[in-house]
């Protein structure tokens, strides 16, 4: 998919349905990602030029982020940029729930940056990242825009219920999230969420 | 000709369904036509289930059973939504090793709580009129922890020993509105912690191994024995507890 | 926590005596340093620290540091 000059591609980890989105542009030369939870990907950029810069995770339940070692090791230096209380589930089995599907995975990286709402991270020359906090699938879900895109996590997958019920899970927060992300998506919107296909905010609206 | 093991359309609650015994049960009831309601707090396992299971009736619910307070509303709700329940399977279970010298009371609770006493709230919540349709069974998925004691699982066998117990009171207290309660009591299944188990304490597994003449069991044999116990094969079986065990509490 | 109240908690939680440990101790050197005191330190990052040492991973540490380290 692409707008003005940026370029996503969707990959899918077949397993537990979670999306990987890879930003990048029409060479390849650079790319950031939105979460990490597919081997598809890691398989695509094995071997390639593009340089990854880093991965803003929408949060860190273990099926959005089982592939960051496996970047690590293709490269070293990307940074991985999460909210605070996400920070945690990368080095805690039990909060990132792989512990209960008695796979367990942690982080072996240690170059974390807190991201917060309000936070943009230059993308190219022309381009931002917009952070925005979505709190009510877990305290930490966090939401970037950049561009046309929207990428929401599991704070919002069109057509399906919020998974509020875990711990950290909170109803109202849920709500005034999904109220906010609603407020942002406009016709030519491309909604990206955590899990299932792209949708269009004109396709969404009718 | 009749089937004995007849579940089509039957709405079947089932707890601990992502990984192991539970996962099993889930694919053997999809394919003899159940609806399948799961409770786990597992959601990427429950997503993944799910994209595997066929038909478009089924329906997963996201939750922490440590919450025992917000199971009777979780019940209800699920019950508006989905009507009421044929079967319950209860395959959640904390299965932590623990000397006793590191069971704090919070431990202990956390264990009982999960294992036993989600159990217990499931099983009065789920019984109430108009929650569950005649013919309910429910089952519950013990250990030979209970009847063989191991170290450093003190918690867990005490937590299977008390489901064991209350399954013999609730069975009788039930009787008149035709619930019927059982257990199963497995051993050493081929599971993910079972594969952990063999890793770290060899010694120990084959010490076990050899008490189960038939070797080493996988899920599905549990979850035959399971949906046996939930159809009307069973229909004169309650309060019982059915060892699946390969032969461990006859040796 | 510092280095030495994790030491201290090492202590306490295998029945050692006070200060019988330091971070350059050998682990077999430890009284009783079987397969129980190993489970027993497992549950102990666990309960304390939030992290899951495997039983594989432990067989590996050689030092009471190693464990302090793996504490974080």
């Amino acid at each position: 998919m692409k707008a003005g000059n940026l370029k996503v591609k969707q990959f899918v980890n077949h397993e537990f349905t979670s999306n990987t989105f890879l930003l990048t542009e029409e060479r390849e030369s650079w790319g950031w990602l939105i979460d990490i939870g597919a081997s598809d990907c890691i398989r695509y950029l094995t071997g390639k030029k593009t340089e990854i810069k880093g991965v803003f995770l929408t949060h860190s339940h273990f099926d959005h982020i089982l592939e960051l070692n496996s970047l690590l090791d293709l490269f070293p230096d990307f940074a991985v940029y999460v909210s605070e209380s996400g920070k945690e589930g990368l080095y805690s089995e039990k909060i990132n729930l792989s512990f209960y599907h008695e796979t367990p995975f942690i982080f072996k990286g240690s170059n974390v940056i807190i991201s917060g709402g309000k936070d943009q991270i230059e993308i190219t020359d022309d381009l931002f990242l917009n952070v925005i906090e979505t709190p009510g699938h877990n305290p930490g879900c966090l939401t970037y825009s950049a561009g046309k895109f929207l990428f929401t996590g599991d704070s919002y997958i069109p057509g399906k219920e919020v998974v509020t019920k875990l711990k950290g899970g909170n109803i109202q927060e849920s709500k005034t999230s999904l109220s906010i992300i609603r407020n942002m998506i406009k016709p030519e919107t491309l909604i990206c969420p955590g899990h299932g296909r792209i949708a269009t905010g004109k396709e969404l609206s009718e | 000709m009749i089937n004995p093991v007849e579940f089509k359309d039957k709405q079947i609650l089932l707890t601990g369904s992502a990984v192991g015994i539970g996962r099993a049960v889930a694919l053997l009831l999809n394919q003899m036509g159940a609806n399948i309601v799961m409770i786990d707090i597992d959601e990427p396992g429950l997503e993944k289930l799910s994209s595997e299971l066929k038909g478009e009736r089924h329906k997963s619910y996201c939750y922490d059973l440590k919450n025992l307070e917000g199971i009777e509303g979780l019940v209800s709700g699920i019950v508006s939504e989905k009507g009421p329940f044929d079967g319950f399977v209860h395959c959640v279970g904390i299965r932590s090793r623990r000397p006793l010298s590191m069971l704090k009371p919070s431990a202990v609770a956390d264990i009982m709580g999960v294992n036993f006493g989600s159990f217990i709230e499931l099983v009065r919540c789920t019984s109430k009129s108009n929650h569950f349709r005649p013919g309910y069974s429910i089952v519950g998925v013990s250990s030979v922890s209970a009847h063989a004691g191991s170290a450093s699982v003190t918690a867990y066998a005490a937590s299977k020993g008390a489901m064991e117990s209350a399954v013999r009171c609730i069975a009788k207290e039930m009787a008149n509105r035709k619930i019927r309660i059982n257990t199963v009591i497995p051993s050493q299944i081929n599971t993910p912690e079972y594969v952990k188990l063999r890793k770290n304490s060899p010694s120990e597994v084959e010490q076990l191994s050899e008490r189960q003449y038939l070797g080493l069991g996988e899920p599905i044999d549990v979850a035959n024995a399971i949906i046996f116990l939930l159809s009307d094969m069973s229909r004169f079986i309650t309060g019982s507890s059915i060892a699946v065990d390969g032969g461990f509490l006859a040796s | 926590m510092t280095n030495k109240e994790k030491l201290k908690l090492i202590e306490e939680t295998l029945e050692l005596e006070a200060d019988s440990l330091n971070e350059e101790t050998n682990l077999e050197d430890i009284p009783k340093y079987d397969s129980m005191a190993r489970l027993t330190l497992i549950v102990l990052c666990d309960d304390e620290f939030g992290k899951l040492l495997s039983g594989e991973q432990i067989k590996k540490f050689v030092k009471v540091k190693d464990i302090l380290d793996f504490m974080g």
